[in-house]
């Protein structure tokens, strides 16, 4: 069966969206993304020459063919109203239909199937007649219209507020390019009523960018003197910049309208910049803003609610992206607006999931379920590394491969977290186990793949396999997923608040993690290297290895790194002048194979830790120690605590 | 069973068009990216040439070569890009090229005036030109 999709019919913009994967998604105009975003202008032109013209470049000739040309047209709907273009009678219906021709044209270019149903939204207070008139368009455009549906009742669709299952009052407000429709409604029992409306049919966005330029345009003439209301050119660009400086500060707090060369007086160039605040911005379209409380009130009285009583706000429109709106709306009600879904396509959005539901399709969905929060292990320095991020849709798996901290440590702790902190004491410990009997080897050498396998059931496995004899320890953690949503609120709201925080110990364990893989290549050269050395050299990187080694214990990350950045200069010295000794002429490529060499790559060993598990398991890496550094999983906070598993002996060691 | 089956049949297949759908928009956004970069550059364009007319008028000749020189450069480096700038001046209006800002006396559906630049970028439009359109018959000037 085809796709049921759903249409915003507007009086200044209209818009498509289609169900995909059970979630509704806009449409594109064939014209490409315009000012209006994906929507398009409803303007339908007729020419001379008999060709028929839709949405934005209708628009664009309108005034150079006034008699060809009608918009807004929405407004006559269910009357006897005719337009006579350029000769020939036009019913409202028959207007309409030619915008729903020209949505069906686009959504089968994109959808690259046949599209022969719709769902229309109507304004609340449409009666009867200009609901059949609706009918009667798409019927004309070759769209069987298998339901009309109210505007409002749409956004709340799109706000999936019919999921919430409980009694409210809601309230939309709908402020458009030019209109404002403010509408009250009841939900109870999977039911939308429409308890009042109210609105303004001449308030909106374009009210406000007028008022913006006219008050640039004035701001121009009190600092050079000029006055550009006449300059044609200088106009546009003044409403270009007017519109430009009102959605940034949308954001942002301060805008600047820069327009050199705006003018000029006896060929003196003038130059206009003029940085808008937000506050001024504020300023200027209070009055528009003001006018929106009389439909508000109106709505309240009629539906005989107090603002109080209003459960849940849901705003729809351009206009209103901008803070003051949203503010206003807020401050009126009491009540925060709900969040989440673009204001110009939320109408069109639960139009397409009302189709959705009719069709059948949104029963059918089989809804998979996505990993609340990040799943993850411990690595070296008590970092948290995440092996499946937040929100993946499961069933999944993933796998990595991580290596030994020490020398000739033959056992890893695995240690399970879930949780968005950086730090591993953080998160939630989901389990933990050990995969012993690795062959000793250097630090860094051994390959365990580590791997993460969710299943459809929410179930996790996870399971450590040493590559070189194929040892292997798993694990299953029950119902990982299993939290209730306050919880994973909760969780969410401290990393966020933590963040900085986090981010301070992160660095710090990062920057010791670097600090001891610097350390581990001084000593290995000092080692390799004794005979080779001079005093002079042995002395320069035992005094900086010593002062990595001082800083270490402190929390100063500026200092360790810095001391780090100097061993780790000192040992390439020493690196470079040993090439020197051995005559080697070949010294440029620097991919040499001693161990000197891979001093900068051991220090690299933890900034990469999570791409370079996969790199080291490729092999390919320089000598002794170089590759596959980085991912050891021992604690940090354990680390002088006395030794609980294996690992940590063996850490201790190197570490001294 | 039966409705299982037919279920993961349907799932595959929008999936199928899924992909399909999720490559060329892809692509389609790959264009955007690049246009939506070029097309917030236009203006800064615009005010180099105003710039360069208020030079005509300069007397410091080696300056304004230097400026010509960058703003060939600038040209040079949208040229390459694909980015070409419309002849309008005196061509006939074309809604899907030219957005018409109002109408003066003139030759009848001619471009009289234009008010904006309008660019193309690999052969489609980039900015619409912004233009007054003439009208023989009108008295006054249309809006």
């Amino acid at each position: 069966m085809g796709k049921i999709i759903g249409v915003d019919l507007g009086t200044s913009n209209s818009a498509a969206a289609f169900l995909e994967g059970g979630r509704p998604k806009i449409i594109p105009s064939t014209e490409g993304i315009t000012q209006y975003g994906k929507a398009f202008p409803s303007y339908v032109a007729f020419t001379r020459d008999g060709q028929r013209i839709v949405g934005e470049p209708a628009r664009r000739q309108a005034v150079t063919n006034p008699e060809g040309t009608v918009t807004a047209f929405k407004r006559k709907m269910g009357t006897d109203y005719k337009y006579d273009i350029l000769g020939k009678e036009y019913r409202p219906q028959e207007l309409s239909a030619v915008l729903l021709q020209k949505i069906r044209k686009d959504a089968e270019e994109f959808l690259g199937e046949k599209v022969d149903k719709a769902v229309i939204t109507v304004p609340a207070y449409f009666n009867d007649n200009q609901r059949q008139a609706t009918k009667d368009a798409g019927e004309i455009a070759g769209l069987e219209v298998v339901r009309l549906v109210n505007e409002p009742t749409a956004a709340c669709l799109a706000y999936g507020l019919d999921k919430v299952g409980k009694e409210m009052k809601i309230m939309v407000f709908d402020l458009g390019g030019g209109t404002l429709d403010v509408t009250i409604m009841d939900f109870g029992g999977g039911v939308f009523e429409v308890k009042s409306t109210s609105g303004d049919t001449q308030l909106g966005g374009t009210d406000m960018d007028r008022i913006i330029a006219e008050f640039l345009t004035d701001q121009f003439r009190k600092e050079s003197g000029v006055d550009i209301t006449k300059d044609r050119q200088a106009q546009q660009r003044i409403l270009e910049g007017a519109e430009k400086a009102k959605i940034e500060l949308s954001t942002t707090l301060e805008s600047e309208v820069n327009l050199p060369f705006l003018a000029s007086v006896a060929n003196q160039p003038k130059h206009f910049v003029y940085k808008l605040t937000r506050a001024k911005l504020e300023d200027l379209i209070r009055p528009v803003i003001d006018r929106c409380r009389g439909p508000m009130e109106q709505a309240l009285r009629d539906a005989k609610l107090a603002p109080a009583q209003i459960d849940k706000v849901i705003l729809v429109g351009g206009p209103t992206r901008m803070p003051m709106v949203q503010k206003f709306v807020e401050d009126t009600i009491g009540k925060k607006v709900e969040r989440g879904v673009d204001p110009m396509e939320c109408v069109a959005m639960g139009a397409a999931i009302q189709g959705g539901v009719l069709s059948g399709e949104v029963k059918d969905i089989l809804l998979l379920d996505v990993t609340p929060l990040s799943l993850g292990l411990e690595t070296l320095g008590g970092l948290m590394t995440r092996l499946i991020d937040r929100n993946t849709t499961i069933p999944t798996k993933k796998s990595q491969i991580f290596s030994t901290a020490a020398d000739m440590q033959t056992a890893v702790d695995i240690h399970i977290l879930q949780g968005e902190r950086p730090m591993a004491r953080d998160n939630i410990e989901l389990g933990k186990f050990t995969l012993m009997g690795i062959p000793p080897a250097m630090r860094g050498i051994p390959q365990v793949e580590v791997t993460f396998d969710i299943d459809a059931n929410g179930i996790l496995h996870v399971s450590a396999k040493d590559k070189a004899t194929s040892k292997e320890q798993s694990m299953r953690v029950v119902a990982p997923l299993k939290m209730r949503d306050e919880e994973i609120k909760k969780k969410m709201e401290e990393a966020e608040q933590h963040s900085a925080q986090d981010k301070a110990a992160f660095e710090l364990a990062t920057a010791k993690n670097e600090a001891e893989s610097m350390i581990y290549v001084a000593k290995k050269t000092v080692d390799d290297f004794k005979d080779k050395l001079s005093k002079d050299q042995f002395d320069r990187i035992s005094a900086a290895q010593k002062k990595v080694e001082d800083v270490m214990t402190g929390e100063d990350v500026g200092r360790i790194r810095s001391e780090t950045e100097n061993l780790k200069k000192a040992l390439e010295e020493v690196g470079a002048s040993m090439y020197g000794q051995q005559g080697g002429p070949n010294v440029g490529g620097g991919a040499g194979p001693g161990t000197g060499n891979s001093g900068p790559g051991m220090g690299e060993g933890p900034e990469q830790e999570t791409g370079g598990g996969r790199q080291g398991a490729g092999g390919g890496g320089p000598g002794a120690g170089g590759s596959g550094e980085g991912y050891e999983r021992v604690k940090k906070g354990k680390k002088k605590g006395g030794g609980d598993d294996v690992v940590e002996g063996e850490y201790e060691k190197v570490d001294k | 069973m039966k409705a299982l089956e037919d279920r993961l049949l349907r799932l595959q297949a929008e999936f199928e068009n899924y992909k399909k759908r999720a490559a060329k928009e892809n692509e389609m956004l790959r264009e955007n990216a690049s246009a939506d970069v070029i097309l917030k550059l236009l203006p800064i364009v615009d005010e180099f040439e105003l710039a360069m007319v208020h030079m005509d008028r300069s007397p410091h000749r080696e300056f304004k070569q230097g400026m010509e020189l960058i703003y060939g450069k600038l040209l040079d480096f949208l040229k390459r890009e694909g980015v070409e700038p419309m002849k309008s001046a005196g061509e006939s209006f074309d809604p899907y090229k030219h957005d018409a800002l109002r109408t003066t006396e003139g030759n009848e559906g001619k471009i009289v005036e234009v008010i904006q630049k309008g660019y193309s970028y690999r052969g489609k439009v980039l900015r619409h030109a912004k233009v007054v359109v003439g009208k023989e018959t009108s008295k006054k000037e249309g809006y």
